[in-house]
Parts: C-alpha cells; structure tokens; sequence
C-alpha cells in the first residue's frame, strides 16, 4: 500500500525528485570522500603500535636530541630494544633519492610492518655505504641492487661536499605502501662522516615488554630530560601520530564542521522538497482520507516518501565513493594503501545521518498532512 | 424502497468566524430510505455541501444525530468514521480528485489497498468496478489523457470498488458538457436501480434534479420541501 503511495508522490515531479536526490547524493559523495581520506590527516592509521614507544624533540618536529638520550632509554627496565635514526633530506635536483633518506642505528626490525630478508640485512650490516630502497621507491626509480645512489643533502660530509653516495645493498617492503618510498642507510655511517649535528637523533622508536608500560615508559622518559635544553615528548606509536596531526590544528574538526553545513543545507533542500510536495498535494491526500485512509497512515506516507528518496540519494553517493576510492588509490600507485579506506562503521554512520536528516526533513509536512482537515482541503470557496 | 438507511435527527452545524457564530445547518432532519436516488437542491452557501459531507461521515455534526445502517457517526471518533467510510459510503466530486500519476486502474485500486484482499481479488474486483461504469479500455490511461467524463467514470468506478451502500456525489456533473452529463445521470440511475445503490446527489442544475427519485431543496440551512 504505502509503496504505491510513495511512487505516486516521488513521480508526481520527477524532475525535483531527482534533483533531491542528486543533491543528497552528491552531499554523500563529499561525506565518503572526506571520511575515507580522513586517516590521512588524523594519523588514525591502521597498524600502528602500542608497543612502541617514540621519542622525538618536544618543540619541534625536525628537532634534535643527543645520542645520550638513546642510552639512557636502552637502560629502562621494560625496554626491550631500540632503534634510532636521523633524517638525511634531499635539497637539490641533482639528488637521486627526492624526498627523505633514513639514517637507521640500532634494532632496524623494530617494526614488523618493514619486511627485510635476512641476507639483505646481512649485506647492509656489513657495508658502511649499504642501503636499503623501498621496493615501491625502487620500481619508479628503476634501481636495483648493486647501484649507487647520490643524496644532496644538507649535512656536510667530512669530505667537505654536500655529496651523500650509497650502495644498494637490499630491497624492503611494507605496508602501507607508502612507506617504501624512501631508502635507509647506516647511522652509524652517517654519523661518522657528516659535520654537524654531530651526536644526534631525531627520533627514538624502543620497543616495550607489554604495552600496558607504554605510557609509564613514556612519562619516565619525559620526565628524565624534562629541565635539560633536549625536552623531550614520547608516546606510544598508536597515540603519537594522532596527537602530532592534532596539533596542525584539528583537521577532524574541520571536516566535521564542512560535513555538518552540507549536512544542514541538505536539511533545508530536502525539508523545502517535502514540504512543497505535501503543499501541493493538499487535494490528493484529502482524497486518500475521503477514501477511508487514515491520518496515521497519510502521516508515515510522507515520512516514508522522504527517506525514500533521501535513502537513495545516500546509496548513490555512497556507491559514487565506494567506487571511487579503488579508483583514486589505483591512481596514486599504491601510495595511498592503507590511508585512503571506508569503514563500515563510517558507512553505517551515513545511513544513520540519512535517516535522522530524512527524519527532521519530513516532521514538520508529515505533521501538517496528519492533521489536514478533508471538507476544509476539499472546498473550492 | 421502504426501510430508512440514513436518518438525520435535529443536526446543527455552526462555523466560528472571527466571534461570530456562523450556523450553516440549523435544527434539520431528514429520512433517506434505503435505495432512495435523492438530489438537494439549493442557492450556493445554503449547506448542502456541508450536509452531504455529515451524511458521507466526513465530518461530524456541531449538535444533533446522524444514523446510518444503527451506526451513529455523531459517536464516531475520527479513525472510526474513517474505516467506516472506507467500506460504506462512496464519494464522488465535481473535479473528479483522481490522482494524476497513477493509472486508471490503480486509481480505482486505492480504496482497496486498505483492505485484506490478494493482488489477483483486487484485479478482480478493480475490473468489475470498471466495467460497470464502461470505461475498462481506459485501466493503463493516466487522468491527464481523459476527458472529463470518461475521468468522472473512473471516479464513479472508484467509489464502487469497496461496494458501498451508498454514494455521496457533490455536483458530479457540474464540469461536463450537456450529453456526458445525461450519460453520468444515466450511469448513476442504473447503478441505483440495477445494483441497489442508495445514492444523494447535490446538484444546481434542475435537468440533472430530473433523474433522481426525489429533489429537496436547501435554503438557509433548513429544508423547504
Ligand atoms: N470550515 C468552514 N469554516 C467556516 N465556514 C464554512 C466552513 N465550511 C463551510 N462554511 C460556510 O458554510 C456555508 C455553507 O457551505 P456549503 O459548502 O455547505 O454550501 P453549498 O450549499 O455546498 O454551496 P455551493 O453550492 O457553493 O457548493 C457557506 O457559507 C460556507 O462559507
Ligand atoms: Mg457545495
């Protein structure tokens, strides 16, 4: 019954039906899009430790701290090991490797999520000038093992050039993909060789026995260096990330308050719709109660012709990112795995939306239909 | 044509409008007996619209009682007197009031998706009701591409659907043309002939007056004769 009622409703103007649902749709998409790219800008990743303790300069993200503080953490009880590195940033276009090279000391299969075969780590053990290249970084730069490689860097080299060369010693891989766009190379060597900075690390990642000590962990680092002139800031790898993008200003924020205008103006356009829609069939539905239907049942008719639509509207939008989102990830080569993703819950959230806007839209005209009078809509004076 | 069907006792009808009381129908009553073909009759605002729509159960009266059938739709609440219009009375307007997007047929069809009836018993009973008033050729044809009588039919068939007792027409053929609206008459005079149909027509046309059993006239909310 309420089926036959909602068609002759929608139908009644196609032309506005689709444009609602269109609308809603297109307000679905931006919702998909936003929420799916939103790991990139919250550092909710998947895979992140809890595990890990990082250790970075307090007041800045490139900041440095001493070597000292890597033996002061190697002593804590719960720690079980530790790996430390240094950035060697490219500033030229004469460099090779673009992007960030990792100077990396210490337990450099900290994290699991960095596959390296045995021989591989072997091999760049044992050469000073050894790296390892990201099997990503490698098929787009064509290298292979055995070549070398030229980083332009900042850190002068003892040589007195800005001239950085490595040997390929390995291949890693990992996920997300888009950690193999980079190359890691010996501290130790690195350390040795460059000028400046010298003693230093720009982050301390150590591994703890359970991750229930993490945060005590992190506190009791914090606290050590607190009053010396390397303050440091730690937390759990899982924590870090977010609290770091957090400070950029909260980017969640902002979508949320971006998703909660489109959301608000697709309320006053699918509101504005119904309510035009029930206006104008003032006749039919007094009609429908001549005939012996009853308020109630005129009442949900009009709540279920929005949600209808404003469902449809959902699953189109929804369906345009779902399908969508292969596609931008196939596009950025796989550097976007990972980061780029729809949960279910976040589609579940955007039934919900739709129903709750659907909902709000509809109340008010449901309300006036419920409570039309047949002999006053019916009279032509 | 013997036993009364609908009795209208002593009924009041006032309006409030801007502290002013407004009495449409003042104090009337009328017997109409079972298979009567009834046409009121009266000057414009004189109420028989209002009293037709008492006597169809859409609306209730301000004072004084309406029985149809030993029900009272004076004690009816607004959800009783909307199931017992579903299966009692049948209404037909002046402007036909179908729905504009849906077929003949399913026009026809809505009284009876309130009922328990099957698809096929639907179908059945849609098509009777369409034959009945000739315009079967007509089921997949949207109102828009009908003519006013042939409209008018589909409304008549509609109102048959649910097989009332009685049908309520308020000025059925004041938009038609001389010739379709003796066909209407024609039609309405068989269905209360042939098929026991008590029906109450209000019209102002005294030709259309002609076809009824009986013609009452209306004036200042009382009946003269
Ligand atoms: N809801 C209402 N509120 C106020 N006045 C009303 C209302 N309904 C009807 N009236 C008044 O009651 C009077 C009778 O109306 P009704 O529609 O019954 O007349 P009618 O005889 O059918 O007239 P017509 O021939 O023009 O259709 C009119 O003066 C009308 O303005
Ligand atoms: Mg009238």
């Amino acid at each position: 019954m309420y089926w036959t009622l909602i068609k002759a409703g929608v139908l009644r103007k196609k032309v506005r039906s689709v444009l609602t649902v269109l609308s809603v749709s297109i307000a679905f998409l931006l919702f998909g899009l936003l929420q799916a790219a939103s790991p990139i800008f919250t550092g909710q990743m998947d895979g992140l430790r809890a595990d890990l303790v990082m250790t970075m300069s307090r007041y800045s993200m490139v900041g440095k701290i001493p070597y000292s503080h890597v033996e002061f953490i190697k002593e804590i009880e719960e720690v079980e090991s530790v790996l430390y590195m240094d950035y060697i940033t490219s500033v030229s276009q004469d460099s090779m490797l673009d992007g960030i090279t990792v100077a990396m000391g210490g337990d450099i299969q900290i994290y699991e999520r960095f596959k390296i075969s045995n021989e591989d780590l072997k091999a760049f053990k044992n050469l000073k000038i050894g790296a390892l290249v990201g099997e990503a970084f490698a098929i787009e730069k064509d290298i292979s093992i055995g070549d070398r490689v030229f980083v332009k860097s900042l850190s002068m080299n003892a040589d007195g050039t800005y001239d950085w060369e490595f040997e390929v010693v390995g291949l890693y891989n990992s996920s997300p993909k888009a950690d193999e766009m980079g190359i890691v190379v010996n501290y130790d060597y690195f350390e040795d060789s460059r000028i400046s900075d010298k003693g230093t690390v720009a982050v301390i990642v150590s591994k703890v026995s359970n991750p229930e000590f993490a945060d005590v962990i992190s506190q009791k680092i914090d606290d050590e260096f607190t009053n010396s002139s390397w303050a440091t800031r730690s937390g759990p790898e899982s924590q870090l990330a977010a609290s770091m993008m957090a400070e950029f200003g909260d980017i969640e924020l902002i979508i949320n308050a971006i998703l909660s205008a489109v959301f608000f103006t697709i309320l006053l356009v699918t509101g504005n719709t119904i309510s035009q829609s029930v206006r104008e069939r003032t006749t039919d539905l007094a009609v429908l109660k001549t005939l012996g239907y009853q308020d109630n049942q005129i009442f949900i008719m009009v709540l279920l012709e929005a949600l209808f639509l404003i469902l449809l509207g959902v699953f189109t939008g929804l369906g345009m990112s779902l399908l969508s989102i292969p596609a931008i990830n196939a596009a950025s080569g796989g550097l976007m795995e990972g980061l780029f993703f729809l949960t279910t819950e976040k589609l579940l959230l955007a039934c919900f939306i739709g129903v709750l806007v659907s909902f709000v839209s509809s109340i008010m005209p449901a309300y006036k239909a419920l409570n039309l009078k047949v002999v006053d809509a019916l009279r032509s004076d | 044509m013997s036993e009364t069907l609908i009795k209208v006792e002593n009924v009041n009808k006032t309006y409030q409008r801007g502290g002013e009381t407004l009495t449409v129908l003042d104090g009337l009553n009328l017997d109409v007996p079972n298979q009567d073909f009834l046409a009121l009759m009266g000057p414009s605002g004189s109420g028989k619209s209002t009293l037709l729509n008492l006597m169809g159960g859409l609306d209730t009266p301000t004072s004084g009682g309406i029985g149809i059938n030993g029900v009272q739709l004076d004690q009816m609440n607004a959800k009783q007197l909307s199931s017992w219009r579903s299966s009692n009375v049948g209404f037909i307007f002046q402007f036909y009031n179908l729905l504009p997007v849906l077929t003949a047929d399913k026009n026809v069809e809505l009284p009876l998706l309130l009922t328990n009836l099957s698809k096929s018993q639907r179908k059945d009973h849609v098509l009777t009701a369409m034959k009945a008033v000739g315009i079967d050729d007509r089921s997949d044809h949207k109102p828009n591409e009908l003519s006013g009588g042939q409209q008018q039919r589909v409304a008549i068939a509609r109102a048959l659907v649910s097989d009332p007792d009685i049908l309520v027409c308020d000025e059925p053929t004041g938009d038609l043309d001389r010739n379709t609206a003796t066909e209407i008459l024609e039609l309405l005079k068989i269905l209360n002939e042939d098929h026991g149909k008590t029906i109450i027509m209000v019209t102002h046309d005294p030709v259309a007056a002609e076809s009824a059993k009986r013609v009452l006239h209306l004036d200042k909310g009382k009946l003269t004769n």
